[in-house]
């Protein structure tokens, strides 16, 4: 993130609302005192792509970057991990090529679970991953213009909804949300929480656009802590008893030690590698904590 | 170890005073160069795969100080003409000035930096060089010396120096005791003091692998972050003749780790409260999953040698073949792969 998305000297940080959030938090039903979040450090969880480095979609938020922070499939080693991170890069339809080395693939899953990112997957290529696919990660985009300009891809909002509720018939799902991905603006969140609240959902994961370097959104700003503040309360009232995640992708360093608390009194139940300024929020409002070390949808037993 | 008691300071102060009477005249006598250095500008051949791109220049006698890492400490029998593993030839000060000149005229070198001795009379001379290579219009010039005083700082800035680096060579109090002797306190204060004074134009020296923790390290970067000063950051190389000589240097792993922090800790990518420590004080996690770091270090600039802009100084702490703790131009992507497996060694997190 670059310095020109700072606030200013004497500008706010912390806004009214989100101020206000925090302030009434303890006393809000589902985080009074002894209420549970669960803090993440997915250390247990091996990221592996399918494709190396290799993307042909090159999205504007990502160009590729998050595959070198991950294992290609053919190097991956997973001794020591219980479970796996399953993405990779995608060809021009915002497929990942999931038959790709199914027998690896099988030999890691013995004894572990599996987290897919399986993007704009068909009916027919999802069938040969079934017996490794425990739960999928999903992301969902409420708005034509960011499917088009953001990832390049010739879809609609239509085809992200078809293609959730397919999944959904053959497993677990947890949509994924990034807020700002339009190059820190906001255009179709709002909307993909209501069809959200519509169609149902176990969970709901919200990320936040990092202006990655190397990427076309480098130089933008993620949308402000304010707002995401507020949506995360927004989401808390659309959504009813789905619980809200925050996860993994979001800005670090000041964004992240100004966000996390705030999304806690603001309604998240689980946070993954949280600033310390909201573990001790959390811990300073005797909120029962657990801690978990492996990708925040996994669910055990 | 610890062969002087005096404090160091004190012994800077008493040489300091030696300086008060003095010419200001300046276009004589003569300067080490380094090798690399005297190549680019011309004054003698050296076969060497990478050059530098600032000229590196050593003033003074064998230093009155007694780092146990250094080549010019008191007591260190390494040949006179060396600095860490580098070879600094004598050339007429004339003859240098010149050919710095022409040299940053035709842009082969973007910075001038002088190394400084603490020996009879330095101040006074470096004052001097300074002043002369200020005559070089536009050329930046970054002056590292045991200065003892504000004063004394002030001066160099006011001779035309950009910057003024105080070496503290040590991440705290504990190790410099070890490796450098007394005056602990006084060097931070100091630091602390010309920092706030002279925002902006200070620096400091630190050296991995001198015995600190990884998080004494990090703290003291972070410090430095925070008071806008410039860290040239080294990793400790064991050279023949010094206390030190058969010390290992920090395994690569060590140094990538704090490589990797510092850049994301400069560049407001993580804050050093969120990072997670182990019991012997070593990162296990940067508060960021791999799959998120990665990409913030993807362009390998974290792995570059960092300090002054356009410093590189090639093969300071390298061996031509050997572990590159210091990258002295933008790294291949075999190499930034590399370097990323070594500094993220620690955790494989996803997200």
């Amino acid at each position: 993130m670059d310095g020109d998305c700072e606030p200013q000297p004497g500008q706010a940080i912390i806004g009214d609302a989100p101020r206000a959030a925090l302030e009434r938090a303890p006393a809000v039903g589902s985080h009074g005192v002894g209420a549970r979040v669960a803090l993440v450090r997915p250390s247990h969880t091996l990221p592996i792509s399918l494709t190396g480095t290799d993307c042909a979609l090159k999205c504007a938020h990502c160009g590729g970057q998050y595959l070198k922070g991950m294992v290609p499939i053919d190097q991956a080693g997973a001794d020591g991990y219980t479970s796996c991170l399953i993405s990779g890069g995608c060809d021009l339809q915002g497929r990942v090529p999931l038959g790709a080395s199914l027998d690896r693939l099988a030999e890691l899953h013995s004894g572990r679970l599996f987290n897919w990112h399986v993007g704009l997957a068909s009916e027919r290529e999802i069938r040969p991953i079934l017996p490794y696919l425990d739960v999928v990660s999903f992301d969902i985009v409420g708005d034509d213009r960011t499917i088009r300009e953001v990832y390049g891809l010739d879809a609609t909002v239509a085809d992200y909804k078809r293609t959730y509720a397919m999944l959904r018939r053959h497993g677990r799902v947890v949509p994924h949300l990034t807020l700002g991905l339009y190059g820190g603006e906001w255009r179709g969140e709002d909307r993909a929480l209501e069809w959200l609240a519509d169609q149902g959902a176990e969970a709901l994961v919200l990320l936040v656009m990092v202006p990655t370097p190397g990427t076309r959104y480098a130089d933008c700003c993620p949308p402000s802590v304010n707002s995401v503040v507020d949506f995360i309360e927004r989401a808390g009232v659309v959504l009813g008893d789905v619980p809200v995640y925050l996860g993994c992708m979001r800005p670090g360093g000041r964004y992240r030690q100004e966000l996390d608390p705030l999304a806690i009194a603001a309604g998240v139940v689980k946070i993954v590698n949280p600033a310390r300024a909201a573990v001790e929020m959390a811990l300073a409002q005797r909120l029962s904590v657990s801690w978990e070390n492996e990708c925040c949808v996994i669910r055990r037993p | 170890m610890l062969r002087d008691p005096a404090p160091v300071t004190d012994v800077l102060v008493s040489l300091a005073r030696r300086d008060d009477q003095g010419s200001s005249s300046a276009v004589s006598g003569e300067v080490r160069v380094s090798a690399g250095t005297a190549a680019v500008l011309g004054l003698q051949p050296l076969k060497q795969e990478y050059l530098p791109t600032t000229a590196y220049l050593m003033v003074g006698e064998r230093c009155r100080c007694n780092c146990s890492f250094c080549a010019q400490a008191r007591s260190s029998s390494a040949q006179s003409g060396f600095l860490s593993r580098v070879v600094w030839p004598s050339f007429a000060w004339a003859d240098t000035l010149k050919a710095i000149s022409t040299g940053y005229g035709q842009g082969l070198v973007k910075r001038c930096c002088l190394q400084v001795t603490v020996s009879d009379g330095y101040l006074q001379r470096a004052e001097e060089l300074v002043r002369d290579l200020a005559s070089i219009e536009g050329l930046p010039i970054c002056t590292s010396i045991a200065a003892p005083s504000l004063d004394a700082i002030e001066r160099l800035l006011n001779s035309g120096a950009e910057r003024v680096t105080l070496a503290l060579d040590a991440a705290g109090e504990r190790v410099f005791h070890a490796v450098k002797g007394q005056g602990w306190a006084r060097r931070l204060e100091l630091l602390r003091q010309a920092a706030q004074e002279f925002r902006g134009r200070i620096g400091t020296h630190l050296i991995v692998g001198l015995g600190e923790t990884e998080r004494e390290m990090l703290e003291r970067l972070q410090e430095m972050v925070e008071r806008k000063v410039t860290v040239g950051l080294f990793a400790f190389t064991p050279v023949a003749g010094t206390a030190w000589a058969a010390h290992a240097p920090p395994p690569i792993t060590v140094y990538r780790r704090i490589q990797a922090a510092w850049y994301l800790l400069r560049t407001q990518r993580i804050r050093l409260e969120d990072m997670v420590f182990g019991a012997d004080q070593t990162v296990t996690s940067f508060g960021l999953g791999r799959a998120e770091i990665a990409p913030l270090l993807a362009d390998g600039v974290a792995f570059q040698t960092a300090g002054c802009t356009d410093c590189n100084r090639p093969y300071y702490n390298e061996r031509p073949g050997k572990a590159m703790y210091n990258y002295p131009r933008p790294l291949r992507a075999e190499e930034i792969r590399q370097a990323l497996d070594e500094a993220l060694a620690v955790q494989g997190e996803a997200g």
